[in-house]
């Protein structure tokens, strides 16, 4: 029977003139579980938008959107306020900003009893408790009383789909659910709205950019394309045998990655850069003193060296040190112990301790391309400046013939040079991040969540474009990032952090095929399996990273390690040294940890 | 441990009052006695014997730097010395006579302009780019560039003059009523500036991430605003409040002057035209004292407020 059908629905804004939703007509079947992807403004999220009445004010609609013979599009708000949440409901991608944060989360969810009138009396607070607690939310009761900024991410986004559930709705739409979260995360999340949905019979409509999770979790996928319909049909069949290019390009994307460009021979190249017992910590406000600041390790002493032409990869959970270690190495925030070399020398801890030279051969490429742009700046001045300041001598004819070379080796078009960066894509902005910080011919990049923000093709391209600069000046990387399928695109070697330890350090390949550490292990379990025919596993790590701050004794990772032994709880690990990988656990040794061979 | 942040800034915050504090009674003092003229000068000269004598008792023959240690001293005793120009009474009799009036009609104004503005501020949000937000961020505008001194008088003309429906003045009645105009013109200006402020914020608010969530759970626009909206958007609103309360002051001193009203800023008025020394530095202390706590209890609130600040 069908819940939703959608026909020639098309979205329009005052002012462009290209529709972001093109005639675009499908149906949602009861039951049913259809992935709708695309890249970002394909008009994924419009068209979510659309179906719940929740679009900008300036957005025009026609075409038709039935829900149970009722038209959604131009139905009054009452008419929509009785579906929303009662029939459709939605969950948000970004589960921090989608809460309320001055409410407690159990005023925000109790209305929606009451809205709805579900629920009377007591009954009201019980109904949202129990609905907490399906969600896997621990200790529900003391929950309720919380306010957002009090939950980790992965915690926010249980609460966001307790809200979304708690009307039984017919048809749960889930924006990108899973984008704004660490990756342990995703894998729990993905798996918790399984198994509602195998509870309940709730129809799924899943939006997101990777073709991965929807191999895992929808029965049909609809790929979409600048607001038009590019392919639809079963999961098994778009990934077997895709119709159009452009389906093929974004399966190659998610699907093994090639490696690393060229082939990093160890022995013939000297360090760029050596970091000896790096810690990093952070003062503030004492909370047991009235008066006086007290210390939090961030980071404990750590070592590390990066060779010329080496990819160097960090991951591990957000807050697990990865920033503040690049942020240490940069001279950004101080070390409070350990040296800094760069080709042999030490560097001082404190950022206007280093020379000129010193800082230019550091150069950094944050997450947001656009935010990190200053928005005041045209293109061409803000790959100039670090020129004008690193080489002061050149001609403003030269500096421009240089900005000009630059954005070629980026593969960015020269009429980009007058804008300004919000009228930039993201990828666009991102080159010119590169750009602006390889300009001036650093021995060192580190990225920090380079490609975090950025879907399927653009981001392959930037990686690609990371690869062939390395090749050409036999740049240094560090790379950091959360999401170990990019990791094994591009790094030669990784480390895997975990609470402000490295855990594992591997050549890449290596760490693939034979992980050693357990939590190493559980990071590769979580990336989705691209492909239909394989059940997504048991979420292999539960619970989050707890604050670096609230360190257990012992192994920091035992409490969610399903390995742990009584000598994990009380004895700290050293690094050993086990076939050219480095791995601090108690049990490397006896553990084999390689992943099955994935079926295909 | 929450409570030991708070009360931490708080104390905290009271110390660094202290220096803003003592910067504003040495500006103030010079400021008096670098204007032309002393408290005696009269129309009619005094013999010169008699004025010597009178400078010699309010030791005004001193140098000036003596003067002020002197006044300084006798402050931090909490005494804020003689009226000059009052003789027999004491500046901290006059300051808590006139305070009540002037106190009564501040508050007043105040609230009048927060009920009134974030009404209109809300309800110029929520009909935002429509004829009604237009007019009434056309009047807020209009509430902004007009000052008191202009719309005070026309008050007066049209109200109590050619309609004859409120008092002139201050002495011309001792109902309710007098009060009427003068807090009306005083919390206009301020109505106007906090609609601009909430609808502003309103606007941003209605249009968080938050709002669309509360939209797709199908709570109706009255309960978005009341539940979810209404207070983010004082936020911003709160931290005009110290600005707002000077401003009344301000204000006060002119609406005062022109109703007639024998509060502070008549006091404040006439102590200045008088060079009383000690009468005006006391005022100023008085004033800048309330504007100092008022930006404190602003700052606790906020951690009040806003969740994310309060366990930090």
């Amino acid at each position: 029977m069908t819940l939703l059908s959608i026909r020639d629905l098309t979205i329009r804004y005052e002012r462009s003139p290209r529709p972001v939703v093109d005639t675009l007509s499908f149906s949602i079947a009861k039951g049913d579980s259809v992935g709708l992807v695309g890249a970002s403004g394909s008009g994924k999220t419009q068209t979510a938008l659309a179906i719940l009445g929740l679009l900008h004010g300036k957005a025009r609609t026609t075409g038709s959107i039935r829900y149970a013979q009722q038209e959604l599009v131009g139905a009054s708000e009452r008419v929509l306020n009785n579906i929303r949440a009662r029939r459709i409901a939605m969950v948000f991608q970004d589960p921090g900003t989608a809460l309320n944060p001055y409410l407690r989360i159990g005023t925000q969810l109790r209305q929606v009893v009451l809205q709805h009138r579900l629920a009377t009396g007591a009954e009201v607070n019980q109904r949202v408790i129990r609905m907490l607690a399906k969600t896997g939310l621990p200790d529900p009761q003391r929950q309720f009383n919380a306010y957002p900024h009090q939950l980790s991410g992965g915690m926010r986004q249980r609460v966001m789909i307790a809200s979304a559930l708690l009307g039984e709705p017919e048809l749960l739409i889930a924006d990108e659910p899973t984008t704004a979260i660490d990756a342990t995360v995703q894998a729990q999340i993905l798996a918790l709205l399984r198994e509602l949905r195998q509870e309940t019979g709730t129809a799924l409509l899943l939006i997101t950019h990777d073709l991965a999770i929807v191999a895992g979790n929808c029965a049909r996928t609809l790929v979409l394309h600048d607001g038009r319909l590019l392919e639809e049909g079963s999961t098994q069949t778009i990934f077997a045998r895709p119709v159009q290019e452009r389906t093929r390009s974004m399966l190659a994307a998610v699907r093994e990655g090639h490696g690393p460009a060229a082939e990093f021979c160890a022995s013939d190249r000297g360090p760029t850069l050596q970091v000896r017992d790096l810690t990093v910590s952070y003062t503030e406000p004492a909370s047991d003193r009235f008066w006086g600041r007290s210390e939090r390790v961030a980071v404990q002493p750590l070592s590390v060296g990066i060779r010329r032409g080496e990819t160097v990869a960090i991951v591990g959970e957000s807050g697990c040190g990865k920033t503040s270690l690049a942020r240490a190495i940069l001279g950004l925030v101080p070390a409070r112990g350990g040296s800094v070399r760069l080709f042999g020398r030490d560097l001082s801890p404190q950022l206007r301790g280093r020379n000129n030279t010193e800082r230019r051969n550091l150069q950094l490429v944050f997450q947001n391309p656009v935010a990190s742009l200053n928005p005041a700046l045209r293109i061409k001045t803000a790959i100039a400046e670090p020129l004008k300041i690193h080489e002061p001598e050149l001609t403003a004819a030269e500096r421009a013939e240089r900005v000009a070379r630059m954005l070629e080796r980026v593969n960015l078009d020269d009429e980009l040079l007058e804008r300004l960066p919000h009228e930039l894509s993201g990828g666009q902005a991102q080159r010119v991040a590169i750009a602006r910080a390889l300009i001036v011919r650093p021995a060192l990049l580190i990225c920090d969540e380079a490609v975090a923000s950025l879907d399927g093709p653009v981001r392959q391209g930037i990686l690609d474009l990371l690869a062939e600069e390395q090749r050409r000046s036999a740049l240094s990387i560090i790379f950091i990032s959360h999401d170990l399928n990019i990791v094994r695109q591009i790094s030669h070697r990784v480390l895997v952090m975990y609470m402000g330890r490295i855990v594992e350090t591997s050549v890449s390949r290596t760490l693939f095929s034979k992980p050693l550490h357990p939590y190493s292990r559980a990071l590769i379990d979580c990336v989705p399996v691209p492909d239909p025919g394989v059940m997504p596993p048991a979420p292999p790590v539960t619970g989050e990273a707890p604050s670096v701050f609230a360190r257990p004794d012992g192994c920091v990772f035992h409490p969610r390690c399903r390995y742990a032994v009584e000598r994990c709880k009380t004895e700290m690990p050293h690094e050993e040294c086990i076939g050219g990988t480095l791995v601090a656990c108690h049990r490397a040794a006896e553990l084999d940890l390689s992943p099955a061979r994935r079926v295909s | 441990m929450q409570q030991r942040g708070a009360l931490r800034f708080a104390l905290t915050r009271l110390l660094s009052a202290i220096p803003t504090l003592f910067l504003i009674i040495v500006l103030a003092f010079m400021m008096m006695h670098a204007a032309p003229g002393g408290p005696f000068d009269e129309e009619r000269a005094m013999p010169p014997e008699t004025a010597a004598n009178i400078e010699r008792a309010y030791h005004l023959d001193e140098p000036l730097p003596q003067q002020f240690m002197r006044y300084f001293g006798a402050l931090l005793q909490g005494d804020l010395g003689p009226s000059y120009r009052y003789p027999g009474y004491s500046v901290a009799e006059l300051i808590s006579a006139a305070m009540l009036l002037s106190l009564q009609l501040g508050a007043l104004a105040m609230l009048c302009a927060l009920i009134v503005g974030i009404a209109v501020g809300v309800l110029a949000a929520l009909r935002r780019n429509t004829p009604i937000d237009r007019l009434l961020t056309g009047l807020a505008m209009m509430g902004i560039s007009i000052p008191i001194f202009v719309i005070a008088p026309i008050f007066v003309l049209v109200f109590a003059v050619n309609l004859g429906w409120l008092p002139a003045s201050w002495s011309g009645s001792d109902s309710g009523s007098r009060y009427l105009l003068p807090v009306i013109a005083l919390a206009l200006p301020q109505i106007a500036y906090v609609a601009r402020l909430t609808r502003g914020s309103m606007i941003e608010i209605m249009s968080s991430d938050f709002v669309r969530t509360a939209r797709a759970q199908g709570l109706g626009t009255f309960t978005i605003v009341r539940l979810h909206a209404l207070r983010p958007a004082m936020l911003p609103l709160l931290s005009y409040l110290g600005p707002a309360v000077a401003a009344v002051l301000t204000g006060s001193v002119v609406v005062e002057q022109i109703f007639g009203i024998p509060g502070l800023g008549q006091l404040f008025v006439r102590g200045a035209l008088n060079r009383d020394y000690t009468l005006v530095l006391g005022i100023v202390i008085f004033y800048a004292t309330l504007v100092i706590v008022f930006n404190l209890i602003v700052d606790i609130l906020y951690g009040f407020l806003d969740p994310r600040i309060r366990n930090r």
